[in-house]
């Protein structure tokens, strides 16, 4: 009887074991080429430019030569004393606020509807899908003719206001409304942008559940808030995680509304678009620079955005279905 | 077929929250709508009527313009080398059909690769090293390392795919970037009971994961397809930098209104050219716009 | 019904794709191989000068060398970053490529280059009529890593482009904005024989009826308010107000001076002491004030008196609304500034808030830019207007004699600004894989000859910075404009002016270099400000040229802490 037990639970364990041996061979079967790929680029491509963070440009030598931590020290103080990077930070910042608490919460609403197919559902399925379709120099042209001809023509003291010259200095060249004029350009373009991700977790929530809902005497708002958020929370947190990343990627498109990097005035710069600009229009000696501030947000928002997730993972609430 | 509405849904289309939602998602469809009326209204003019009045402005000097197309439509065009050494030029169907083959194979292949990544991270937890690789692909996206284009270049060269086309949207195989983070989610949203139940009819891994799990995901699947699409549709750089002999219409477009004279000086052959441009991806959406963006019929999960 | 019409249409787009191959593919500019001749291959990377002048060099030598074939490509990637692939690529033999910078593709130190061919022995070759002989003195300076005696070259110049004012000349003529009454020339004093000599204070020359100072300058201007003629309009985009600016200042400081600014290794030699410039000293000889500059006190350059002169006229321009409104918008991009300087002739006579414009701030290639504007002006309205038909001029700027807040220039010739401060060159250049290296040589030799020169100034309506001759006739192929450039160039009473080095800091410190050479400034409150346009224009602190030298001063010197 203890025999039989035993050969049982060695049995179950042998199976357990060469389960374990053939998930692991089908996980390395499914994982090996695409990582050995990414890694084998990585490394060649940027591999050596970890290494720049810790060099500096010597002229006399014609050579990168170590200079130890620098490089960081410059970016420290260029952040503490509010110099370009500390302004770029400011800025980045900032993005990220707006991008999380105000374009996202509405991004989701116009998707909920979407959803719940109200009235021109499939008209406006197209005209909100525009923004990722049209080149986004249209975009720009377009915003930018209707800022400085459009506008003036609806409201044609409006810029006199502004300028104490009373010659027209429109949004976009007026240091004081600049920044807040590509902030609203770019939530403008994006507001729909998630339209396809999230419409496409909240097709999946059961209809059954909706229903039953209704039955109860759910209102929509209800519905959004107690079904369809937390049903579609795996989604929304892989968003929630991303703007967290996008702390220190994101720009405004400066790029495209100035012309070149040295017409973007510096109070519009962001981590992002300070990394783009070195490497756009500085040598080579600049790369380490960029480099090295590189390093620094990696530094920072690694743990930020792992943590975010774990958080996230932790408390938000459990789906499957 | 007209789909069928059913009574909630019509309920739903006359509550406070539908009317509410359909004014003002109409506001802002308007917003979107007037600027592309005037970007195509102005495509018809010449550049004199268009500076003397931007906005709606009549066609007095030059009249209608209907011309720019078909000078956007002729002069799209780039030098590239042909395989003995000589120059040709590559007109506006090539370069769409350059455009096609590069922007689904390598949107196809990238998502294919992320999508079974991202199965095995999302439903092999219990390995921690599967953890690990998801850790890795949020590092990455933070990471931004400025990468030198000449050894970029040089890369593609070592491994040939460097001007070859088809070998590059073999190369296109990823687990990085915040879709595999969509598609582990989607996967994490998915009940492991489907696959269970194929286990035990001796399903092996291979078939639980193509058979039955990612059929599951393919609406997001779809949908990430479409988004590398448009990405890819409207990147020149890849092109110019790692293809120069397959150019894409985006670098037709990059390379005319580039060059200035003619397209770079007038913004109603630049919006001319863009609306050549944007046509095909716009057709396409059209086209699939059901299967790509998730509604109540789609998804196989229902209640 | 929907499904099938978009089959339809999806099939139709695919059948579309793939039968036009032989429609439309193929023939054009196309070129095949001919196997009975070498091919040199050419890449020019586009930019505002157009392609004419390759086809052009590309005739000229197969003209002379049958058995090669000339084969121009117009890879972009070959430019800047992307040209250090050069390591590997062999399929082209000459590149000619814009913002290019010697220190990342030459080592100074050892005259060598892992990615140009040593050219030496062609641009020396030949004694007085050498390619190096006539190349201009700044251009030497940057190409050449040897030294005078012991030169070595890896590049050459590809053009020289001078930026400035352009005026209307027919309007001038129209209006008779020449010999204004009130004019004091040079010597600041009205009703004496000089005052309608013009800026170089000779009788006879190119600008003859020009405003000779700033203060005449400022008659002129209140002259076209008072004809209903707009004076100046430009291009929001920075690098060409900074560009415009930067050609008052050199205008105001002359070659020596100016090369100072990214040189840091000369006298600054200046009239009098300002709040910003001081610690020279007096040479009684001449009553100037010299200034030993070096690498450690080079950020005063950063606050010289030419940017005081330039930054005086920028809030000029500004506060008496002496500029189309259009400027400062982000709209008006350089090709939008061009056609609206060229409409407005037109345009003034239909729209009463439209006036018509003097100057235009640019570059000498912009009519070339603006040619297709010039083509429908002339199919829409009248002949008169075709491109070298209607006449431009370059405007020299006129000298800051006897202005109160301004202190007197010292520089006497008239300047021609050819290049902003900067460490990046339009650049010619042989690749040292090159299949065909002595072909491709002997090319680039032609394409320096006279012959070779002429044909570029020709095709593409630019200068090279060489001592080269151009004959009546085909001085006559140029539009007035160009012409205009090319003959104030060849006057002896004009210094051609660059502003890029190579000088190590220069190089490393790119980022120092943009604080001190450009029009950034910082205002206590921390904010930056880069156009001085823009910020004249604008409710802010800065409110006149003297606080904004405050705000450069005070950016230069957070920049040379920070970075040194």
């Amino acid at each position: 009887m203890m025999d039989e037990a035993k050969k049982m639970t060695r049995e179950k364990k042998n199976g357990f074991k060469q389960q374990y041996i053939k998930e692991t061979v089908f996980i390395l079967s499914v994982l090996v080429l695409p990582i050995a790929w990414w890694a084998f680029g990585f490394f060649f491509v940027t591999g050596e430019s970890i290494w720049l963070a810790f060099q500096a440009y010597n002229i006399d030598e014609e050579r990168f030569v170590f200079v130890g931590l620098d490089n960081f020290v410059t970016v420290w103080k260029s952040i503490s004393t509010g110099g370009e990077l500390g302004i770029c930070l400011k800025n980045s910042f900032m993005l990220w606020c707006i991008s999380t608490f105000v374009t996202l919460p509405i991004s989701l609403l116009i998707s909920f509807a979407l959803y719940k197919n109200v009235i021109g559902t499939n008209f406006y399925k197209v005209i909100l899908f525009l923004p990722q379709v049209v080149s986004s120099m249209v975009w720009v042209l377009v915003f930018k003719y209707l800022v400085e001809y459009g506008v003036p023509e609806i409201f044609p003291n409006l810029y006199g206001d502004l300028s104490e010259t009373g010659v027209a200095l429109d949004f976009l060249q007026n240091p004081k409304t600049n920044l807040a004029t590509l902030m609203f350009y770019q939530q403008w373009i994006t507001l729909a942008g998630g339209m396809i991700i999230y419409t496409g977790a909240m097709s999946r929530v059961p209809v059954g559940l909706v229903e039953a809902g209704h039955l109860d005497g759910m209102t929509n708002m209800e519905e959004f808030v107690h079904i369809t958020l937390p049903l579609i929370f795996p989604t929304l947190s892989v968003t929630l995680t991303t703007c967290v990343i996008s702390i220190f990627s994101a720009t405004l498109p400066t790029y495209q509304f100035y012309e070149g990097t040295s017409s973007t005035p510096l109070h519009m710069w962001t981590m992002g678009y300070y990394m783009f600009a070195k490497v756009m229009n500085g040598t080579s000696v600049d790369y380490p620079m960029v480099s090295t501030v590189s390093l620094v947000v990696t530094m920072i928002a690694a743990p930020i955005t792992l943590f975010t997730r774990n958080m996230l993972e932790k408390y938000g609430p459990e789906t499957e279905y | 077929m007209m789909k069928k509405i059913s009574g909630i849904e019509k309920k739903e289309r006359r509550s406070v929250f539908g009317i509410v939602a359909t004014v003002l998602l109409g506001i802002y469809a308007a917003s979107l709508i007037f600027p592309l009326l005037w970007a195509i209204y102005s495509s018809f003019l010449g550049r004199l009527d268009f500076k003397s009045d931007p906005i709606f402005g009549a066609p007095a000097i030059q009249g209608f313009q209907p011309s720019n197309f078909v000078q956007a439509f002729k002069e799209l065009h780039v030098t590239v080398r042909t395989s003995s050494g000589g120059v040709r030029l590559a007109y506006f169907f090539e370069m769409v059909l350059n455009s096609v083959i590069w922007s689904v194979g390598s949107s196809v292949v990238a998502e294919l690769s992320r999508c079974m990544c991202a199965y095995v991270v999302a439903k092999f937890r219990h390995h921690s090293w599967t953890r690990l690789v998801h850790s890795l692909v949020i590092i990455l996206m933070i990471i931004s390392f400025p990468s030198n284009l000449a050894s970029s270049i040089n890369f593609n060269k070592m491994v040939g795919m460097y001007d070859n086309m088809w070998l590059r949207i073999v190369g296109s195989i990823s687990f990085t970037g915040a879709h595999f983070l969509f598609f582990y989610a989607a996967f994490r949203n998915l009940s492991w009971e489907y696959a269970e139940a194929a286990y035990m009819d001796g399903a092996s891994n291979y078939t639980v994961m193509f058979r039955i799990m990612m059929p599951l995901v393919k609406t997001t699947f779809f949908a990430l397809v479409l988004l590398d699409f448009i990405t890819a549709w409207n990147d020149y750089s890849t092109s110019m930098v790692f293809m120069p002999s397959y150019p894409t219409v985006a670098y037709g477009l990059y390379k005319m209104q580039s060059l200035g004279g003619k397209f770079g000086s007038s913004v109603p052959l630049r919006l001319a050219s863009c609306t050549v441009v944007i046509l095909p991806t716009l057709i396409i959406f059209i086209i699939f716009k059901d299967k790509l963006m998730g509604n109540l019929a789609l998804g196989g999960l229902k209640g | 019904m929907k499904k099938k019409i978009g089959s339809i249409l999806l099939a139709g787009l695919f059948v579309g794709c793939a039968f036009p191959f032989g429609a439309c593919g193929g023939g054009g500019d196309g070129e095949e191989v001919d196997p009975n001749r070498t091919q040199l291959y050419v890449n020019v990377r586009d930019c505002g000068i157009g392609r004419e002048f390759v086809y052009a060099l590309k005739a000229g030598y197969e003209a002379k060398n049958p058995e090669v074939q000339v084969i121009p490509t117009f890879d972009d990637t070959l430019d800047d970053e992307g040209l250090q692939s050069l390591k590997t690529n062999d399929d082209v033999d000459v590149i000619f490529a814009p913002n290019y910078i010697l220190n990342d593709f030459v080592s100074v130190n050892n005259q060598t280059s892992e990615y140009f061919a040593d050219i030496t022995d062609i641009v020396t070759g030949g004694g007085e009529n050498s390619i190096m002989a006539k190349m201009y003195e700044t251009e030497k300076n940057y190409h050449n890593v040897g030294s005078a005696t012991a030169p070595k070259f890896f590049s050459l110049p590809w053009y020289v482009s001078y930026h400035g004012t352009v005026y209307d000349v027919d309007l001038f003529e129209e209006e008779n904005f020449y010999n204004i009454d009130g004019y004091a020339g040079l010597d600041c004093i009205a009703d004496t024989e000089d005052d309608f000599w013009g800026p170089d204070g000779k009788e006879g020359t190119y600008d003859d009826g020009l405003p000779a100072t700033w203060e005449d300058m400022k008659l002129l201007m209140g002259e076209m308010e008072s004809a209903d003629v707009i004076p100046f309009t430009w291009t929001s985009y920075a690098g060409y107000s900074d560009s415009w600016l930067s050609s008052v200042v050199a205008s105001y400081e002359g070659a020596s001076n100016f090369s100072l600014l990214g040189g840091f290794d000369g006298t600054y030699v200046y009239s009098e002491n300002t709040e910003w410039m001081t610690g020279g000293t007096k040479n009684q000889e001449t009553g100037n004030m010299e200034l030993a500059v070096t690498s450690a006190n080079g950020n005063m350059m950063g606050y010289q008196n030419g940017k005081l002169a330039a930054l005086e006229v920028a809030e000029y321009i500004i506060e008496n609304k002496l500029f189309s409104g259009k400027a400062i918008g982000t709209t008006q991009n350089h090709y939008e500034a061009q056609t609206e300087y060229l409409t407005s002739v037109e345009l003034c006579k239909e729209d009463p808030n439209v006036k018509r414009i003097a100057f235009l701030m640019e570059g000498n290639w912009w009519e070339l830019e603006a040619k297709e504007t010039f083509n429908d002006m002339k199919t829409f309205y009248h002949e008169k207007y075709a491109y070298g038909t209607r006449r431009f001029g370059y405007f020299p700027w006129p000298k800051f004699i006897g202005s109160a807040d301004i202190p007197d220039q010292v520089n006497t010739k008239t300047t021609l600004l050819g290049g902003n401060v900067d460490n990046r060159v339009n650049v010619c250049a042989v690749n040292k894989i090159s299949p065909n290296l002595e072909i491709a040589k002997d090319f680039v030799k032609y394409a320096y000859s006279d012959e070779g020169n002429a044909s570029f100034t020709i095709n593409s309506g630019v200068l090279r910075p060489f001592d080269y001759e151009l004959t009546p006739e085909q001085q006559n192929g140029l539009t007035h404009y160009q012409k205009s450039v090319y003959t104030l160039s060849r006057e002896e009473a004009t210094e051609k002016v660059s502003g890029y080095t190579r000088t190590g800091l220069m190089y490393t410190a790119a980022d120092y270099i943009s604080g001190v050479c450009t029009f950034a400034a910082r205002t206590e409150k921390n904010e930056l400000h880069t156009n001085p346009f823009n910020t004249f224009n604008t409710s802010t602190n800065i409110s006149s040229a003297e606080s904004y030298m405050d705000c450069i001063k005070r950016y230069v010197e957070q920049k040379t802490n920070f970075w040194k």
